[in-house]
């Protein structure tokens, strides 16, 4: 899953994580055992939708930033957006439940002054 | 008599959630829609007791959604849902007249609350 946000940040955020953990939550929301390959892909794009919107709200007491993003798109595989590169990720593990991780991607400058980019985002929220 | 709900949400995914948590309620999911636009023409026929509706949807969004419901239908008793769940995005809800917000994730409680909340005059 990634999205790219609108306005605010500029930045692309991926998650990634193995298809059993996802249809596992799948099937504990919609409480049902079997769920189709589209019940896993919406729900995982509604979990992601809420999982950016919890970090943009818990971050903006400090950055006064109001976010947006794209809805959320889902590919196979991992995602690496095109003209970005890995700022940093988060890995999440659980025991027999699968792992997760969720990239932060920033955008390539021309002349490598990525972290400087970040601080001025922050800077002028 | 039970209240009847219309969800607008472009997430399918909710559309059932909320179905589930209200089941045992006095609530019911009398119309689903999955965009705006389909809320906005529906909403005369299907004559809700409460409209909840998703803040960001492709096409028209759900503050656009919200307005345009309550300029054809003063009556109306909209309650947003969204995870963009910080003071401008509440207050940007408030000013246009929805009569509450919710936010993503919300469990069965917080479901009920705010609808009943929404039903206070």
């Amino acid at each position: 899953m990634y999205t790219s946000f609108q306005r605010g940040y500029r930045t692309v955020l991926s998650l990634c994580a193995e298809r059993s953990l996802f249809t596992r939550l799948a099937r504990g929301m919609m409480q049902e055992e079997e769920v189709s390959a589209q019940d896993v892909e919406d729900f995982t794009k509604e979990y992601f939708n809420v999982l950016c919107g919890r970090i943009v709200s818990l971050m903006y007491p400090e950055t006064k930033v109001a976010a947006r993003f794209e809805l959320p798109a889902f590919c196979e595989g991992r995602c690496v957006p095109q003209g970005h590169q890995e700022q940093f990720s988060i890995h999440y593990t659980s025991d027999g439940a699968g792992s997760a991780e969720l990239v932060c991607h920033m955008q390539e400058p021309a002349d490598g002054r990525a972290g400087k980019e970040v601080d001025a985002v922050w800077e002028n929220g | 008599m039970g209240k009847r709900l219309m969800v607008v949400d472009d997430s399918r995914v909710v559309g059932l959630q909320i179905r589930k948590l209200l089941e045992g309620t006095e609530f019911e999911v009398a119309c689903f829609c999955t965009d705006g636009e389909t809320a906005i023409d529906q909403y005369g026929e299907v004559q809700p007791d409460i409209v909840t509706v998703d803040l960001i949807m492709p096409g028209i969004d759900g503050l656009e959604t919200a307005e345009t419901i309550l300029e054809e239908h003063p009556e109306a008793r909209i309650v947003m849902v969204s995870s963009l769940a910080y003071d401008g995005t509440v207050q940007e809800v408030g000013s246009i007249g929805a009569k509450g917000f919710l936010a993503k994730p919300f469990e069965k409680e917080e479901l009920v609350s705010a609808l009943y909340k929404a039903l206070e005059d």
